[in-house]
């Protein structure tokens, strides 16, 4: 997908840019918000990397002109200030997600799938299926392999939220916000424990694993590759 | 036993209404008794002279020419006035008056004596006098006090009016020099007020009059700039620090990561990176800690307050960490009661609450519940949660939510020293407060969180 990614700081572009191509992506970069705000009505762009400071225009205004063209383009805000509020003034200027640096690009590149996936307009199918793992929703069951599996009621939410986001890396944070509703920096295992619960009842020997931690990034729900990655 | 009067504008003007009436009843006391006084010297002498008139006339005209002087006295009558007369001879005939009989209760003569008067209308005591003439014969004179009286009761209707008035003046002046005294004084509590709800920057207004409310606020807002500065070359220490190196660590940090991403999946170099990288999340994790509790310290996120079912977050917070709590055979006993919304911040709360029972289960040993309870009063919402651990002794209970602090004994679990400096900031921006005790053995911990008002709970 093409992705404009407006930061002025020439290091974090550079890694941007970098992160971005080795994922399969195409590129343009502004370094201040005039021009980020010429690229992004001029040209058509699948996503835009936002910076939340920038010379010239701030973000936020930026963000606001964009919106004001109608352009529905999502927008993934970065920011160095880190406060709370901040995060929710990024989503009310038309941010579509919001993220904090120092931010590691596997967070990024999971936070841009989902927003560009998101919104597609179609509604979500009562069945999810990846591999032999197939849940429910309407009778709220999971099966493996045609096995009724048990899952308590939280477990079964970390499941389907997992397999909303099959073959996308879905990160701590993201996790805590989609599951659990609440915004913050766990800053905690206990998401970790989660999953290895999770993964006990799912992925229990002799089945091939589905769940996969990334190092660094979070998890990722996956149909089994004959590669390992 | 010292008098102590409230210092409310209402107390004062009271009070200085109160002092005004008794001094101006007690004027008006003391002219009364002193006008009466006078009055019925006045009477006294009135009744003298008559009697002296009447004995002139004995000595001139005898008798028969004081018998008649008296016939022409009682001729003369008035409506107000009730003079009586008694003339009787040596053997106690009646010669001439209008007091039927001598009175009882009269003294010697020549002194003055009170008598009960005959009139059914009024009030009426006669003061009176009597004198023995020289051929024997008494005769008396009794004057009636209706001057005394009625001037008496004009002051009494007059002291009434003024004692109403002096009270309505006496509330009225109280109440404009209280509130001149006491308005400069909610002044200063009002800003006091701000301060405390994390309005730090601002100051006491000065009304530029430079009396002493004036010089006071002054001295205050000089003691509230070196707070400042005390607090921020403190804070400074730390935040500003924080602050500071997150821009050269985002740089470290992507460094490392762009050089990863060239790596191969093999390289040897790979592991050492990643480590490095693991390491200087760690490192990252303080900082963001370390900024959000300044940013919560600020107060600026209380614009984000909404209504919060705390009961909500503390069964979420207790769901989320049951995972954790099962693993190490711990686990959390809730007792949650009803209770309304409060006004707060929702991630916020849940972050405190978390943090609490994370903490619980960290510090409790394995195998050993932690009991959570929940309840409301009048005035606030309580959470209670008991560990089974080893405590906090009483001199480190305020340490342990400063920034970084850590107990000799927690020093080898994971952790920042950072979770219940946020809690107690969380708090403290909801308004709330937070204790530590013991919990017999273990720790008690609580939080109490103030009920919205009615104004709070509609926004």
């Amino acid at each position: 997908m093409r992705v404009l990614v407006v930061e002025d700081d020439r290091e974090i572009a550079a890694f941007l840019i970098r992160g971005l191509r080795e994922a399969g992506h195409v590129v343009d970069h502004a370094g201040d918000g005039p021009q980020g705000l010429y690229l992004a009505t001029a040209e058509r762009y699948d996503a835009m990397v936002l910076d939340r400071l920038l010379p010239g225009m701030d973000g936020l205004a930026l963000l606001a002109a964009l919106r004001a063209t109608g352009a529905r383009l999502p927008v993934l805000i970065l920011s160095a200030l880190g406060e709370v509020d901040e995060r929710i003034r990024g989503l009310r200027a038309g941010g579509d997600d919001y993220l904090v640096k120092p931010f590691s690009l596997a967070e990024l590149l999971a936070r841009l799938e989902v927003i560009t996936r998101r919104g597609g307009g179609h509604g979500e199918p009562d069945r999810l299926k990846v591999h032999d793992l197939e849940l429910d929703r309407r009778a709220r069951q999971v099966r493996r392999a045609g096995q009724l599996l048990h899952l308590k009621p939280q477990e079964y939410r970390v499941l389907e939220f997992l397999m909303r986001h099959a073959g996308q890396v879905v990160t701590r944070t993201m996790l805590l916000e989609g599951v659990w509703d609440y915004h913050f920096d766990p800053q905690t295992n206990v998401i970790d424990v989660h999953i290895s619960r999770l993964r006990a009842k799912i992925d229990a020997e002799p089945r091939t694993p589905l769940i996969h931690t990334l190092r660094g990034a979070g998890y990722c729900l996956r149909e089994p590759q004959v590669e390992p990655p | 036993m010292k008098l102590r009067l409230p210092a409310t504008a209402l107390g004062l003007a009271l009070t200085n209404a109160a002092v005004l009436t008794l001094c101006f009843g007690l004027l008006l006391a003391v002219f009364t008794y002193l006008a009466g006084r006078f009055m019925t010297r006045h009477v006294a002498e009135s009744v003298a002279a008559e009697l002296q008139i009447l004995e002139g006339e004995y000595d001139l005209a005898g008798l028969a020419g004081v018998q008649a002087l008296i016939a022409q006295r009682l001729q003369i009558r008035s409506a107000d006035h009730d003079r009586r007369y008694r003339l009787e001879d040596a053997d106690g005939r009646l010669r001439i008056g209008n007091l039927p009989a001598w009175p009882a209760g009269a003294g010697a003569a020549g002194s003055d004596f009170r008598i009960p008067g005959l009139r059914e209308a009024g009030d009426t005591r006669l003061l009176a006098r009597w004198t023995r003439l020289p051929d024997g014969s008494r005769l008396l004179v009794g004057f009636d006090e209706i001057e005394i009286r009625s001037v008496q009761q004009a002051l009494q209707r007059t002291a009434l009016w003024s004692l109403g008035l002096a009270l309505l003046l006496g509330l009225a002046l109280g109440w404009l020099l209280t509130r001149g005294v006491l308005h400069p004084v909610g002044d200063i509590r009002g800003a006091a007020l701000r301060i405390l709800g994390g309005d730090l920057d601002h100051r006491i207004p000065l009304r530029g009059t430079g009396d002493e409310f004036d010089r006071l606020a002054q001295t205050l807002n000089q003691m509230l700039d070196r707070i400042a500065l005390l607090l921020s070359s403190v804070r400074g220490a730390t935040d500003n620090i924080a602050h500071d190196l997150r821009s050269p660590l985002t740089r470290l940090r992507t460094r490392l990561e762009s050089q990863l991403l060239g790596l191969p999946a093999e390289a040897p170099l790979r592991a050492a990176l990643e480590q490095g990288l693991g390491d200087l999340d760690q490192v990252l994790a303080t900082f963001r800690a370390l900024l959000r509790i300044a940013s919560v310290e600020s107060g600026v996120l209380r614009g984000e307050f909404r209504a919060v079912d705390l009961r909500e977050v503390i069964r979420d917070a207790a769901e989320f960490l049951e995972p954790l709590a099962e693993s190490r055979g711990q686990s959390l006993q809730l007792r949650v009661e009803a209770a309304q919304p409060l006004h707060g911040h929702r991630d916020l709360l849940f972050q405190a609450v978390l943090n609490v029972l994370d903490n619980a289960l960290k510090y409790g040993p394995p195998g050993a519940p932690v009991s959570v309870h929940a309840w409301q009063s009048a005035q606030q919402q309580v959470m209670e949660v008991v560990d089974r651990g080893p405590g906090i002794p009483p001199d480190q209970r305020e340490r342990v939510f400063e920034r970084l602090y850590r107990l000799d004994a927690a020093r080898h679990t994971p952790g920042l020293g950072l979770g219940l400096a946020l809690v107690k900031a969380i708090i403290e921006l909801h308004g709330g407060t937070i204790e530590l005790a013991d919990g017999e053995p273990g720790t008690r911990l609580r939080l109490s969180l103030p009920r919205p008002g009615p104004a709070a709970s509609g926004g």
